[in-house]
């Protein structure tokens, strides 16, 4: 609104009008001709303030909360609520036997409850968990089974029974948060605790049993605040049907997705080449399928989307750092480590890693010199986890395709400190 | 005279607009001071709601014994809210007691040692009310002079404002 009037203002410009054409002198707090004005400049600012909030909820700059909600409504964008963070795919979270023990299932019971002890594997056997009392071929582990990472931060719950078996270690099952947002969401490997050995009946077994998460769960996120949506409204003109801007509009609103490439016609005619670049460096086969899913809802009929996530190229890196006497080794390499990590996780799928920045990461801190015994590459497996094929780099920077992405945790640095 | 240079919009004593020659009529010197204070006199604190310290709130006595000590607090009281009014005059006030549930209020408003203009009204212990001692004569009680029954005979119109209800 160009002009708005303040009670003040009203009131000044209404006692001054009357004072230049009535005699009236009093405008004190208990005159009569204040109190006239104060009513008239009072319903008079109500008036403007009306005026005001018609104007700014037709105005997507200023408008806020339903009023956004509604203009957001004409250009066919809704306001997304938060998600809870879940993993619907068999191929994420599972429990497994710890394999230092080196049994499978079968001997593991019987050796928790050996035959001196058999009326426990017969309780089991009645409440469902094993299949026989003596020739176990699975072991139940039910839906709710609550899992959480350390801290117990983030909690997650079993959707369903899954089946440790004989003739393998694992039982993946899908999991979903207990709580809202992206608060819950989990990085690769954080989901460790479990609470089976609440269960009066497993607690015994279920100190050889481990769990964890191959793949993040990056798919919580809060509700949409006023800022995204006037940020979506934006777009709206520029976005529409299956056109470039539409698919990576949608695809950056789904929780997890960092950055996408877009290639049409990488595999022919009416084909599109989708890379996701998730929040977490690994990208879980969950949040390809959502991605997957977003995309075919867009694209025109007939056309066909690839989606991959990056290559990954795994980094390893092994360093002699020297320091002064009397510097405790951990207050060196734990901050080396995790600033090396996060600077190499963080660099966007395509970009190169920087020798020099590597060098000032290392020599942070108490560290007076370092020697390098090797810098590596290798085709990552996010899968196993394991870094084949590896090449020795030299001490220079690193270039990467389009599609790749560099990938190093704290298990691929290894670092020696050293008194000089 | 008195706060000539002061002119307001007359308010009358039972608080509404005057009309003269089809204008609003004006006030000013001791009858405007006088018409201030007996809105003070009668107005609680937050009567009047953009002005929080408008109104001598002498409901605050309700239930005071009609004392000499409780006349005294009166006194004071009045004395310390009435002074903002009429600066630069100064008020004198009396308080007599009439019965066991009220007091008489006599205020003299004071310039340079002279009594310029006296004013009364009663306070009640019980309920509070003010009875203003104020009136002015050329207001017409339309309900007085216009008295019109109800078709069952029981029912006169109570006051002035009935006319304007009737006609919404």
């Amino acid at each position: 609104m160009a002009v708005r009037r303040t009670f003040q203002d009203i009131k000044t410009d209404a006692k001054n009008r009357l004072m230049a054409s009535t005699p009236i002198t009093d405008f004190s707090s208990t005159s009569t001709a204040g109190a006239l004005i104060d009513i008239a400049s009072l319903e008079l600012e109500r008036a403007y303030n009306t005026l005001d909030t018609a104007f700014s909820v037709l105005d997507p700059t200023q408008a806020n909360g339903t009023f956004l909600d509604k203009l957001a409504f004409f250009k066919g964008i809704t306001r997304s609520g938060s998600t809870t963070p879940v993993d619907l795919t068999t191929s994420n979270f599972y429990f497994f036997i710890d394999p230092r023990i080196g049994m499978n299932i079968t001997n593991l019971v019987k050796t928790v409850y050996p035959d001196a002890k058999r009326q426990y594997r017969v309780q089991l056997f009645r409440e469902g968990y094993i299949d026989d009392v003596d020739n176990i071929t699975y072991f139940k582990i039910p839906k709710g089974t609550a899992v959480s990472n350390v801290s117990e931060s983030a909690t997650y719950t079993t959707i369903e029974d899954t089946f440790i078996r004989s003739d393998s270690n694992e039982a993946y099952v899908p999991v979903i948060s207990s709580n809202t947002g992206a608060f819950s969401n989990v990085q690769a490997n954080e989901l460790t605790k479990h609470g089976l050995s609440l269960n009066s009946f497993l607690k015994n077994v279920a100190l050889y049993i481990n769990c964890t998460n191959r793949y993040p769960i990056t798919n919580g996120s809060d509700s949409m605040t006023d800022v995204d949506l006037r940020y979506q409204i934006s777009l709206a003109g520029a976005s529409i049907g299956s056109n470039e801007i539409n698919i990576r509009r949608k695809l950056l609103n789904i929780p997890g997705v960092r950055n996408i490439t877009y290639t049409r016609g990488r595999y022919g005619n009416g084909t599109v080449e989708i890379i996701v670049e998730g929040i977490s460096p690994i990208v879980s086969e969950g949040l390809l399928r959502a991605v997957e899913e977003s995309v075919n809802s867009s694209l025109g009929g007939g056309d066909k989307s690839y989606v991959y996530r990056p290559e990954y190229h795994g980094i390893e890196l092994n360093i002699n750092v020297f320091t002064d006497v009397g510097i405790e080794q951990a207050t060196v390499i734990d901050p080396i480590k995790n600033d090396i990590v996060a600077y190499i996780n963080d660099i966007p799928m395509g970009d190169d890693i920087i020798w020099n920045r590597l060098v000032d990461i290392i020599m942070t801190g108490p560290v007076k010199d370092f020697i390098v015994s090797y810098f590596k590459l290798g085709e990552y497996d996010i899968f196993n986890k394991m870094n084949k094929n590896q090449k020795v780099l030299r001490y220079a920077n690193q270039k990467q395709k389009y599609n790749q992405k560099w990938y190093i945790d704290t298990g691929m640095i290894s670092c020696c400190v050293k008194v000089s | 005279m008195f706060y000539e240079g002061m002119k307001d919009i007359l308010l009358s004593f039972d608080q509404d607009l005057d009309f003269a020659n089809g204008d609003l009529r004006l006030t000013s010197g001791v009858d405007l001071i006088k018409r201030k204070m007996q809105r003070y006199l009668t107005a609680e604190v937050g009567d009047w709601r953009l002005y929080n310290d408008v109104g001598a709130s002498l409901s605050r006595f309700i239930g005071e014994p009609n004392t000499r000590a409780t006349a005294e607090e009166i006194d004071g009281h009045l004395k310390r809210e009435l002074n903002k009014i009429v600066y630069p005059a100064t008020i004198q006030t009396k308080i007599i007691p009439m019965d066991l549930e009220s007091v008489y209020i006599n205020i003299q408003l004071f310039f340079l040692n002279s009594i310029i203009e006296e004013i009364t009204c009663s306070f009640d212990y019980i309920n509070g009310f003010v009875y203003s001692g104020f009136d002015d004569k050329t207001d017409t009680i339309i309900s007085d002079s216009n008295i019109e029954f109800n078709e069952d005979g029981s029912t006169r119109k109570p006051n002035k404002y009935w006319d304007r209800i009737r006609t919404q």
